[in-house]
């Protein structure tokens, strides 16, 4: 597995996964499941430097709500490449929850879907390194998104929107 | 009609770079057909029974003559020389080779048309009025609406992969010509002085396996607000639709299973949480409808006589003329104009199929005598040339004869609504076609058929009912009986303003037998109609126990 | 395609990746357009490997969606597909005569 940078600015690297068995002890960062947040959350928060959390892509976001201000990094899990409910948690983790962390999409996903995942609001995408240049197309394409998303509001680094460069003197191309 | 600028253009050249990696991908064997299989139906590419089958988009079913050329054209050069109209307006193509389909995309795309979207798990093409811009009785054309709603969901990273497809239909006047309260959501613009130009808008609707005429959840969505308001719906149903069971995943069985007020409540709560920071949103919607209203301002139409005399005289002295004009001439808004309907029903017909030729005759007869050189496709499966002044009517009538369209059945009972079926279709249980042709053969007279008046009739080959059975006045559902093709009758449908589904009379038919119980029950319609009365009427005013009894009574 | 394995004897069938034009799996272990060319299985252990053949050159990225289904011998032990769904598929629309199979193109 490779990791694929989704969004510019952000920093991505490979993260220890806890699992939900093993004991905890003091580490730079670690990424643990949701159920063991809910079991062990302030030990987990004292004990890593920077908590990452795995959930699976229909994960109700209120279980998220408590710890977003102290989470580094939201792994989504999708089941399935066909199951976009992982899209809607993401968007709705940044919009609705204001999480600023990273988020990195998991699970069996195929390249074409990076640029979507971007748009979503994505970080990171685990891809299969053979997968990874039809990634990094798929991330170039579609250059000019023809809707605005919910997350526009609250991401300056997104793309303009067709609306936005007919319409809006700020985005107009020179 | 809306014309791409060069962001809508940059979109379709990278879809189709992309669609040919991904076929490229598919060859080698980089993806599997798993994989392809999602891919290639959002392209519209599809497997059937005996090839692959793509659909291209006609948006709202707006043409250009020079688009519709482009069809014929693709038509003969990768396909077998037709094409099939659908009642989703748009056009299917039954014979390309997957290896060509990227080279079909890039013709289309040279016309401004695409094929994204009309299959696979996500929001299909937008569907509207076939008169809009024409009719006499709308508040506005409702197309720059559709246009609105087609470029929000082109490539919706958050909608692409819902849990099941999702089907729109926008109309802007109280005759429902869409079938609005049939879609996953349906639009109607409204236009009051109280509350200003909005929406009515109705969630859930649709037919398939658990058909259901949809409830409206808001009365009135002011037209600024719709994409904000769409979102909501979306990402309501994204979440909380079914996943588990495909035969339940349509939004439909979400609004059923939770009730209309309750997702109603879900919709309204995620369109408050959108709230004022996406007023930029609305506002640039907003703007780029004015952008999009002037692409469907209307032709310059001339001051020409509101009834021609020679008209009038064609009229009186030509049985077959008077026909054509009674049924497939439609009134228009402006005077001394009408829309012509041309029928893709000629009896012994394939019902929406049309050749290379014919479709190169009615772009030809659009640029004649068409005052916006359009075309339209009808959810029906026929065609309308919107704008013609009533002087050419005589003229364009002789010459749709010369080319096979101009039988004057639009609205009757040969204008029949039937899916592709088991002649087509992978997943059809029976033909629909033949029973078509069999019908019109035995209501084989224009004058009769025009006595029987306004019968719609609609032929689904499976419960999927994609030849809209349950709103038909008559439906007919094809199943398996034992290996054999059998047929269900269901009556009392409607897929306009009165929408109703069509219940199931009684026990099944076999192929011959069911064509004798449609003629039983017009027989039947006949005997018992009391003035002008539609067949819908006379079945509603008494029910289906005359009509059973008719049927299974023993003689 | 059926779920449950339909009454023998068998031929098998798929569509070809490349053009998706219905095709049927000969004895030679090629794949053709006309059902009569079908190598025919009269037992389980003769469909099973027909189907194993059909499984690895979808694998290998020949043809889509292989299925073994029923066949009827004619007098010259030619088979045609037994359900009618499959014999239409086999031979094209049964509204158009010269389209599918039977047109030969």
């Amino acid at each position: 597995m490779h990791l694929l940078k989704l969004t510019p600015g952000r920093r991505v690297h490979d993260w220890p996964e806890i699992d939900d068995d093993t004991a905890l002890s003091p580490q730079t960062h670690g990424l643990v499941s949701l159920d063991r947040l809910e079991r062990d959350g302030e030990a987990v928060v004292r004990a890593f430097g920077a908590v990452g959390v795995r959930v699976a892509g229909d994960t109700e976001p209120a279980r998220l709500a408590p710890w977003v201000d102290r989470l580094h990094l939201v792994e989504i899990a999708f089941p399935d490449f066909k199951d976009g409910r992982g899209f809607t948690l993401a968007m709705r983790l940044r919009k609705d929850l204001g999480y600023r962390g990273e988020v990195r999409a998991a699970g069996p996903l195929l390249p074409d879907q990076a640029r979507f995942l971007a748009r979503c609001g994505f970080d990171s995408l685990a891809v299969s390194s053979n997968r990874e240049p039809v990634a990094r197309a798929a991330l170039a394409r579609f250059e000019v998104p023809m809707q605005s998303t919910a997350l526009d509001q609250v991401r300056a680094d997104r793309p303009a929107t067709a609306l936005e460069r007919r319409h809006d003197a700020k985005f107009a191309v020179a | 009609m809306y014309r791409y600028d060069e962001y809508d253009h940059a979109l379709v050249r990278d879809r189709i770079a992309e669609f040919r990696d991904q076929v490229t991908r598919r060859l080698s064997g980089e993806l599997s057909e798993d994989e392809f299989k999602p891919l290639r139906l959002m392209n519209g590419l599809y497997l059937q029974l005996h090839a692959y089958m793509l659909r291209v988009a006609i948006p709202y079913g707006t043409l250009s003559s020079a688009q519709m050329r482009r069809l014929a054209r693709i038509a003969r050069l990768y396909d077998k020389g037709y094409a099939h109209f659908t009642t989703r307006q748009n056009v299917q193509y039954n014979w390309p080779a997957l290896k060509d389909v990227p080279d079909i995309l890039a013709e289309l795309a040279d016309v401004e048309m695409h094929a994204i979207q009309t299959s696979g798990n996500c929001i299909r093409n937008v569907t509207s009025d076939q008169f809009a811009g024409a009719a006499a009785d709308e508040i506005a054309d409702p197309r720059p609406y559709a246009e609105l709603i087609r470029q929000w969901s082109m490539l919706h990273p958050e909608f692409s992969y819902l849990p099941r497809k999702f089907k729109v239909a926008v109309v802007a006047s109280a005759n429902d010509r869409a079938a609005v309260r049939l879609h996953d959501v349906g639009l109607i613009l409204h236009d009051d002085a109280e509350h200003g130009r909005g929406f009515e808008v109705i969630v859930g609707g649709g037919m398939g396996r658990s058909p259901f005429v949809g409830p409206t959840i808001r009365r009135h969505l002011p037209e600024g607000q719709l994409l904000r308001y769409l979102d909501a719906i979306l990402r309501t149903y994204n979440w909380f639709g079914r996943r588990d069971n495909k035969y339940k995943a349509r939004i439909k069985i979400l609004v059923h299973e939770m009730g209309a007020e309750a997702f109603a409540r879900a919709v309204e709560a995620e369109f408050e949480r959108l709230g004022d920071a996406n007023r930029d949103i609305d506002r640039l919607a907003e703007t780029e409808m004015a952008r999009l209203q002037a692409f469907f301002a209307a032709p310059a139409f001339e001051a020409v006589a509101a009834e021609p005399a020679h008209v009038l005289r064609a009229y009186d002295q030509d049985t077959g003329f008077r026909l054509w004009m009674d049924h497939n001439v439609m009134s228009h808004r402006q005077p001394g104009y009408a829309s012509a309907v041309i029928s893709l029903k000629p009896h012994g017909g394939i019902p929406g199929d049309a050749t290379a030729e014919q479709m190169e005759a009615v772009a030809d007869l659009a640029d004649r005598f068409d005052a916006a050189g359009e075309i339209r496709v009808t959810h029906e499966q026929n065609l309308v040339l919107p704008h013609v002044k009533k002087a050419d009517l005589p003229v364009l009538f002789a010459a749709l004869a010369r080319h096979g369209l101009a039988t004057a059945n639009a609205g009757l009972v040969t204008d029949i609504i039937a899916c592709p079926g088991l002649d087509y279709c992978a997943l059809a249980n029976a033909r629909s076609i033949p029973l078509a042709q069999k019908i019109a053969a035995r209501f084989d007279d224009l004058q009769r058929l025009a006595d029987i008046g306004e019968v719609k009739i609609k032929i689904s080959g499976c419960i999927n009912a994609c030849g809209h059975h349950h709103a038909g006045h008559i439906g007919i559902l094809g199943v398996d009986k034992k290996g054999d093709e059998a047929y269900q009758l269901l009556l009392g449908g409607s897929g306009a303003e009165d929408a109703s589904l069509a219940q199931i009379v009684g026990p099944g038919f076999s192929e011959d037998g069911i064509v004798d119980a449609v003629a039983t029950v017009i027989d039947t319609y006949l005997s018992l109609r009391e003035g002008g009365e539609r067949f819908l009427d006379t079945y509603r005013r008494l029910g289906a126990d005359p009509f059973k009894e008719a049927l299974y009574a023993p003689a | 395609m059926p779920k449950k394995k339909p009454q023998g004897p068998w031929i098998v069938t798929a569509n070809d990746l490349l053009t998706g034009r219905v095709v049927f799996l000969t004895a030679a272990g090629d794949w053709q357009g006309e059902a009569g060319q079908a190598a025919v299985a009269h037992n389980d252990d003769m469909a099973d490997y027909l189907m194993d053949r059909a499984q690895a050159d979808a694998v290998a990225n020949l043809v889509v969606e292989p299925a073994l289904i029923g066949a009827v011998l004619d007098g010259e032990d030619r088979p045609r597909p037994a359900r009618n769904r499959e014999a239409i598929r086999a031979t094209g629309p049964t509204v158009r005569r010269d389209l599918g199979y039977q047109s030969a193109n």
